[in-house]
């Protein structure tokens, strides 16, 4: 039974990729809950499977990936299992993406304003109609002389107002899931700072929700409500962003906090890291994916599957050290 | 430290992936052993060939095949099967005497348009680029009527034809890399530039270099093939696939096998030179360009 | 674009002209006497000295240049040894033949090979996808003249189904279509192996761009992202390596009319150089580059027309 404005959910989500190397377990069991109104932060290393989640989100999967398990479901209806048609029409329309690289996420050879236009096919309005809320949305993310930057190429626009029209793109539809993949990664320090200001100023016009799968924890910090902590293709830690900032229940999400330049206190000449490497995801371990790097690791921990412990309403984590 | 006094040094390692990558393609293996086949009959063709292939024995012209002329004979009685030997010999030896100058030539050509002065390289890009836009056959055809059909001819014309690409090829490369932070940190270190060229332009553009030039290989056959086939290439009595092609063209009706005869060793060295071009590029370097088909 | 295309033109003016130094050097490179060497070696002493006073041969060198590029720009190519034709005419005459020709063999193989690339796209990586993979390694590598040989050999000599010589009747279509069908075989064939090769890769790297994933995401139908999306970029080195390509099918229809005695430049260029004519040589040769460079400058600006970021690259 799902809450009335639980808009996504994914649930015990488990993919794996076919590869040369042998079966890459990229999601094992991973799982969140976005309601309307909320900012969603999804956070983790490479590797951890927040990509495969994303691509999993917009259902957009590689062909060597398979679904072994679990399901995504909008407003209630497992989106993976529908058919292509139907898929189809929630893309763009129901659930959008903001993608990582703005320079190849757009056709090099169309002019901006006629792909905006084709993004907006599910609607019935004439072109012009359609190319006026093409306009309005441009000028809505902060673009100077919308008119002008809908005619021009790619190439001929900067990053930060390649992001702003990749924003304005998946906002057209006024979907109700927007996810942004690493919104801020291919800008720099100064485009980025506009980049969440934007989205926080559009949040509060936005009803739906929106989730922000980054490795940034700052970006996360300025945005986000509620996060996820992803490790190893697993969710190891929920919570809301002060309890995970300033409260970290799992072992890995506490040492990513400390490990943040931005947190350290006192001057250092060597920066904290986390020791030792991912698990080789072709053959993941049975105990906790984290044992080998954990400082309060126990014997338990390497041959048991860590529980789902939730501590507080807002917080869980997934370790054996936890006590609620 | 050590890994900055020495250039690293690609042909090493890379041979080695290059070898297991070719096992894996059994079309760039089959094209390999094709290939190992016709520089073998080139080699020893005086030892394989059971007749000398410009004797004439005119008594026994247009022989169908038979138990001592496996491929019978042409119009003036000489073997086929000989003829058709020792025109791997022929072919093999242009091609390769031909595509190795011209490959030569190309990469000093290209390392000086690259590395020397902006107004030479213009100069150098004009005249590639003129001489590219001649068609390959007209420009040979043109450079022949002057200096007379000849093996000696047909070597400079296949090599000034060639020049180009690899000069063009090469100029590319070296100016990539004459951006490359390693080269610029040789410089600040106060290397010359003959040493920047040898020591590490060179082994770098070399790689490709042998990628396009092997895959030239089976277009050189057929071009000397064409010409001698036109009686401006290789001149008779010397075999030549080519010749042997005219022969049995001309005499298509009386002795059907010469022309069959001919062309099987043409298409099976041209197939085993692109296959194994091929399958070396996919092994070395799969973003190379395709050639165009002559 | 206009600012593109007015250099794209001017680099093609100045190539041709320094071609045409290039073959007009050419006879003065050659030890001996021009006049010698570009009439041949059945030239009598009048015959030289005719053509040593009308060529300027006995003007100073920077004379003479001016003088073939002003002849040249306007039309005169000279005069044809033998004939005493012009030889801009002679060219003229069959031109035609090997426009038609070239033109019909780069159409079938262009459906056929195009066909064949989109098909192994659909089909990639299965059992049909290697075979036609190998299929078209093969057909590049044979030689065109071999195949036109070799063709004329079944269906000529053997079959008889269709004619080994000559261009048909003239104005009877029915026996110039059939004499048009070996010709344009033995051409377009290795034409089909290659694009079929180019447009399976170029589509294949287009189909996994960012950008087409983009088109996706935002459910637009497949088959619009493919005609509108996909196709417009991986067309464009399609169009580039056809251009180009142009001289190859010129000179694969060198030898295939002469295995076919077709008439055209083939014909005219072989017969010329086997008789040493130099002045139709040259003046083929010439002719023929200019037309291919017309056709390549044609192409580059048509691909600037489709991707602007060409056309950029010469701003500033």
């Amino acid at each position: 039974m799902t809450h009335p404005d639980v808009l996504l959910e994914v649930e015990n989500l488990t993919i794996t990729y076919a590869s040369d190397g042998g079966t890459l377990h990229a999601l094992r069991g991973a799982h969140l809950v976005a309601r309307a109104g909320e900012v969603i932060g999804i956070v983790g290393e490479s590797g951890c499977g927040k990509s495969t989640l994303a691509a999993a989100l917009i259902n957009l999967l590689a062909s060597n990936a398979r679904v072994t398990a679990g399901a995504v479901r909008f407003r209630g209806q497992d989106i993976l299992t529908l058919p292509d048609a139907a898929k189809r029409a929630i893309r763009g329309r129901h659930i959008a993406m903001v993608f990582q690289d703005p320079m190849t996420a757009f056709n090099p050879v169309l002019p901006l304003g006629d792909q905006m236009v084709d993004y907006q096919h599910h609607l019935p309005q004439p072109r012009r109609e359609k190319r006026a809320r093409a306009r309005a949305m441009l000028a809505r993310v902060g673009i100077p002389d919308p008119d002008l930057v809908l005619g021009r190429f790619m190439h001929e626009l900067s990053g930060g107002m390649r992001q702003r029209a990749a924003i304005a793109a998946a906002l057209l539809m006024t979907p109700e899931v927007l996810v942004a993949d690493e919104p801020t990664t291919a800008l720099d320090v100064t485009m980025e700072a506009q980049i969440i200001h934007l989205l926080r100023a559009l949040r509060h016009d936005h009803q739906g929700t929106i989730l922000v799968v980054t490795h940034h924890l700052g970006v996360v910090g300025e945005l986000c409500d509620r996060v996820y902590v992803m490790y190893a293709g697993q969710v190891v830690e929920e919570g809301l962003v002060d309890d995970i900032y300033h409260a970290p229940r799992h072992p890995y999400t506490a040492a990513l906090i400390a490990c943040d330049p931005a947190h350290l206190e006192t001057h250092t000449p060597v920066l904290p890291t986390i020791p030792g490497r991912l698990p080789d995801l072709t053959a993941p371990p049975a105990g906790c994916a984290f044992a080998a790097r954990c400082a309060k690791v126990t014997a338990r921990c390497r041959a048991e599957a860590p529980p789902w412990v939730r501590v507080s309403a807002t917080q869980a984590a997934l370790c054996h050290e936890v006590t609620p | 430290m050590s890994s900055v006094d020495k250039p690293p040094s690609p042909k090493t390692p890379v041979r080695r992936s290059a070898w297991r990558a070719l096992r894996r393609d059994p079309m760039g293996l089959f094209g390999a052993v094709l290939v190992v086949c016709f520089v073998a009959m080139a080699i020893f063709a005086p030892w394989i060939a059971p007749f000398d292939p410009i004797k004439l024995d005119v008594m026994h012209k247009f022989a169908p095949p038979n138990l001592s002329h496996w491929a019978g004979t042409d119009q003036l009685g000489r073997d086929t099967l000989s003829r058709i030997i020792w025109g791997a010999r022929t072919a093999l030896g242009i091609a390769l005497t031909a595509t190795g100058l011209a490959g030569a030539i190309g990469l000093i050509l290209g390392l000086i348009a690259g590395y020397g002065p902006r107004w030479l390289d213009a100069l150098f890009v004009l005249i590639f680029d003129s001489l590219s836009s001649l068609p390959m056959v007209m420009f040979a055809l043109a450079v022949i009527t002057v200096l007379g059909p000849g093996t000696a001819t047909l070597i400079l014309v296949i090599v000034l034809v060639s020049i180009p690409g690899y000069a063009r090829l090469i100029r590319a490369q070296t100016l990539t890399l004459q951006g490359a932070d390693f080269i610029q940190a040789e410089r600040a270190m106060g290397a010359s530039s003959p040493r920047i060229i040898l020591r590490h332009l060179l082994p770098n553009v070399i790689g490709p270099l042998v990628i396009v030039l092997s895959m030239d290989v089976p277009v050189v056959i057929m071009l000397e093939a064409g010409l001698s086939y036109l009686n401006l290439g290789v001149k008779p009595p010397t075999p030549s696939w080519g010749n042997i092609l005219y022969d049995g063209y001309t005499s298509l009706r009386q002795a059907p096998t010469m022309v069959i005869a001919a062309g099987i060793p043409l298409v099976l060295a041209t197939l085993g030179f692109t296959f194994m071009g091929e399958g070396l590029r996919d092994a070395l370097d799969p973003k190379l360009q395709l050639r165009v088909p002559k | 674009m206009l600012r593109y295309a007015i250099k794209r033109i001017a680099l093609a003016i100045l190539i041709l002209c320094v071609v045409m130094l290039a073959m007009y050097a050419m006879v003065f490179l050659v030890p001996g006497d021009p006049a010698g060497v570009a009439l041949g070696p059945r030239a009598t002493p009048a015959l030289k000295a005719e053509l040593i006073a009308r060529m300027g041969l006995d003007q100073p060198l920077y004379v003479q240049v001016w003088n073939f590029f002003r002849n040249a720009a306007s039309g005169d190519l000279g005069y044809d040894v033998w004939s005493r034709r012009p030889v801009l005419t002679m060219i003229w005459e069959v031109f035609p033949n090997t426009l038609i020709l070239g033109a019909i063999a780069l159409s079938w193989a262009l459906v056929l090979g195009i066909g064949l690339g989109c098909l192994a796209v659909a089909w990639r990586d299965s059992v049909a996808d290697r075979v036609l993979g190998i299929l078209s390694v093969s057909m590049i590598s044979v030689p065109s003249f071999v195949i036109a040989i070799y063709s004329l050999l079944i269906f000529s000599v053997w079959l008889g189904w269709l004619p080994a010589i000559g261009a048909g009747e003239a104005g009877d279509l029915g026996s110039q279509a059939r004499a048009v069908i070996l010709p344009a075989f033995a051409i377009g064939i290795s034409w089909v192996g290659y694009l079929a090769r180019l447009v399976r890769a170029s589509m294949l790297e287009v189909m996994g761009a960012n950008h087409i994933r983009t088109a996706r995401a935002f459910g637009l139908p497949e088959g619009r992202i493919v005609t509108r999306y996909a196709l417009r970029i991986a067309i464009i080195p399609t169009i580039a390596i056809i251009a180009v390509g142009f001289g190859s099918i010129l000179s694969s229809a060198v030898f295939v009319e002469t295995v076919f005695s077709r008439p055209g430049i083939g014909s005219l260029i072989t017969n010329a150089v086997a008789k040493r004519n130099y002045p139709l040589v040259m003046g083929t040769v010439l002719f023929m580059t200019a037309f291919y460079l017309v056709v390549v400058t044609a192409a580059d600006l048509l691909i600037a027309r489709l991707d602007p970021r060409v056309r950029d690259v010469f701003r500033g």
